[in-house]
């Protein structure tokens, strides 16, 4: 709940498997980004609980908290990157979770690490750009070198906000791809808003879909008919 | 693609390579850097005769200092306070005068607005070159600069925080002004308007947040600068603090510094208070 009164989740209560693509969708507004938040605690839920694998993270602090985040990657709207950085140095930054004691207070990175990273931008087909600083790329660049740093944190979980609303219908596509290879070959598991549903029938092997913060809807793509797209949208139809 | 390592596809290795180039480059380049600074370091150090030692062979001087600040004299508020005012009444007209003279002065150095044709760029140069001729010089020379015109007195103060203000003042207008989102320039030069329009209605209402912040700032210089223009004959409590200096009354000297900070720093956080507000 939002200072003033605003409950931007209301009583959701949802399962997700290890393994799914999993998209939320929703009109603006509806809580699909605070969802997202909630689980890693950028936002702080006011009440209810979120578990990883049994482990409630809503009670976590310090130490405990940032091991249950190395675990879920977050890619966002707006990629996110450390613009003046390399794109070496911002895929790197992904694992910065796993540094430790006094090893936090250098900038220094160790050769597993480099390993990693040069990994995740290969995997991502962005290893020549490793030099180029990340302001110098395009969107659908800069949100694959997101995704490099996601992976470079070996998660279990991603967490991708609206990752392809700023990007072109086409490099947005290059960009679901790459998630879709992702969660199948790695087996990581997907959590991805996105506000357009042709995509999420796409892509996802459950849709959730919420509006003013409740989910009105959970299940299978082929399973959203008009009466769902009715609960969602307040109307007929999507235009 | 492939599943397996992929940092054993061809071409990989020589990205590596490549960045394994750069990053030896820039720690070299680093450690340049850092050397240069050292050498600096020992040069100034010389030059200054920079000399702790003298820091602890003094220790009494400085106990003296100590001590006097314990033991002010209060018998001197009588001539301290109403110079202390008279500063305060230089900073604030001078900054006013200044900002008045600086706003045309601004647009005209802005970059943006001025360097798209060839009479609007020798304009520009020739505003930015005035400008920073007045900012290098100290407030205390434009001091004994209007001293000299004028004679002493405070009115040769608020004319020196003026002509300080005017330079400092167009320089951070002309900066915010140079920070405008173009778009909406665009919007407003879309509708018809002419320059003046564009820049009444679409300029103004970006940088007037950070105009007022400015403002409160060269305030807080000028009522720094402002409490030693006395030295030199152009108003306010400088003029005893010379005299104190002078005479060796460390007694006296504490006091009146203890009511310069007092003013000064309320002054400083009010308006960094509001500039907090503004922003």
């Amino acid at each position: 709940m939002f200072p003033g009164g605003t409950r931007a989740l209301d009583a959701v209560t949802l399962d997700f498997e290890r393994g799914r693509f999993v998209c939320v969708i929703g009109p603006s507004g509806s809580g699909k980004s605070t969802l997202l938040r909630c689980i890693n605690r950028l936002l702080e839920p006011t009440s209810g609980s979120v578990q990883l694998d049994g482990q409630d993270l809503t009670t976590l602090s310090g130490s405990e908290l940032r091991k249950a985040r190395r675990r879920m990657a977050m890619v966002f709207q707006q990629f996110n990157l450390v613009r003046r950085s390399t794109v070496l140095e911002n895929v790197l930054t992904g694992r910065l979770g796993y540094q430790e004691g006094w090893r936090t207070l250098l900038p220094v990175y160790t050769a597993e690490d480099h390993r990693l990273a040069w990994r995740s931008l290969g995997r991502l087909e962005i290893p020549e750009k490793a030099t180029v600083r990340a302001d110098a790329l395009s969107g659908g660049q800069q949100q694959r070198v997101a995704l490099a740093r996601a992976l470079a944190q070996q998660p279990d979980l991603i967490l991708a906000d609206e990752p392809v609303a700023s990007l072109d219908p086409e490099t947005a596509l290059v960009v679901l791809d790459y998630l879709r290879d992702i969660n199948r070959e790695d087996g990581i598991t997907m959590l991805c808003s996105i506000h357009h549903l042709e995509l999420a029938k796409r892509y996802a092997d459950r849709i959730i879909a919420m509006r003013l913060g409740k989910v009105v809807f959970d299940g299978l793509p082929g399973d959203l008919d008009e009466g769902a797209y009715r609960r969602i949208y307040g109307r007929l139809g999507y235009d | 693609m492939a599943a397996s390592d992929t940092t054993e596809r061809a071409g990989m290795a020589e990205y590596m390579a490549a960045a394994e180039r750069q990053i030896r480059l820039e720690r070299g380049r680093n450690l340049g850097l850092v050397g240069l600074l050292l050498v600096i370091v020992v040069f100034t150090y010389q030059k200054t005769e920079f000399d702790p030692g003298i820091l602890i062979r003094n220790a009494g001087q400085l106990q003296r200092v100590v001590t006097a600040f314990g033991h002010p004299n209060t018998a001197d508020l009588r001539d301290i306070l109403p110079l202390t005012l008279e500063t305060l009444y230089i900073a604030v007209l001078g900054t006013v005068i200044g900002t008045v003279l600086a706003v045309p002065l601004s647009f005209l150095a802005a970059r943006n607005l001025m360097r798209r044709n060839r009479a609007g760029t020798v304009v520009y140069f020739a505003v930015r070159l005035l400008m920073s001729i007045i900012r290098s010089t100290p407030t205390l020379f434009w001091g004994i600069f209007w001293v000299i015109v004028v004679g002493i007195g405070p009115f040769p103060g608020v004319l020196a925080v003026s002509t300080f203000t005017v330079g400092l003042i167009s320089k951070l207008f002309s900066e915010a002004i140079e920070t405008v989102d173009w778009g909406q320039v665009d919007a407003l030069t879309a509708t018809g308007a002419n320059p003046i329009q564009v820049v009444v209605h679409a300029v103004v209402p970006q940088v007037m947040p950070y105009m007022i912040a400015n403002v409160l700032y060269s305030f807080e210089v000028n009522v720094h600068s402002s409490t030693v223009l006395g030295i030199v004959g152009a108003g306010g409590i400088g003029l005893l603090l010379n005299q104190y200096i002078g005479l060796l009354l460390y007694p006296d000297l504490a006091m009146l510094l203890i009511v310069v900070i007092l003013m000064t720093t309320i002054i400083d956080y009010s308006s960094a208070a509001i500039r907090r507000r503004i922003i």
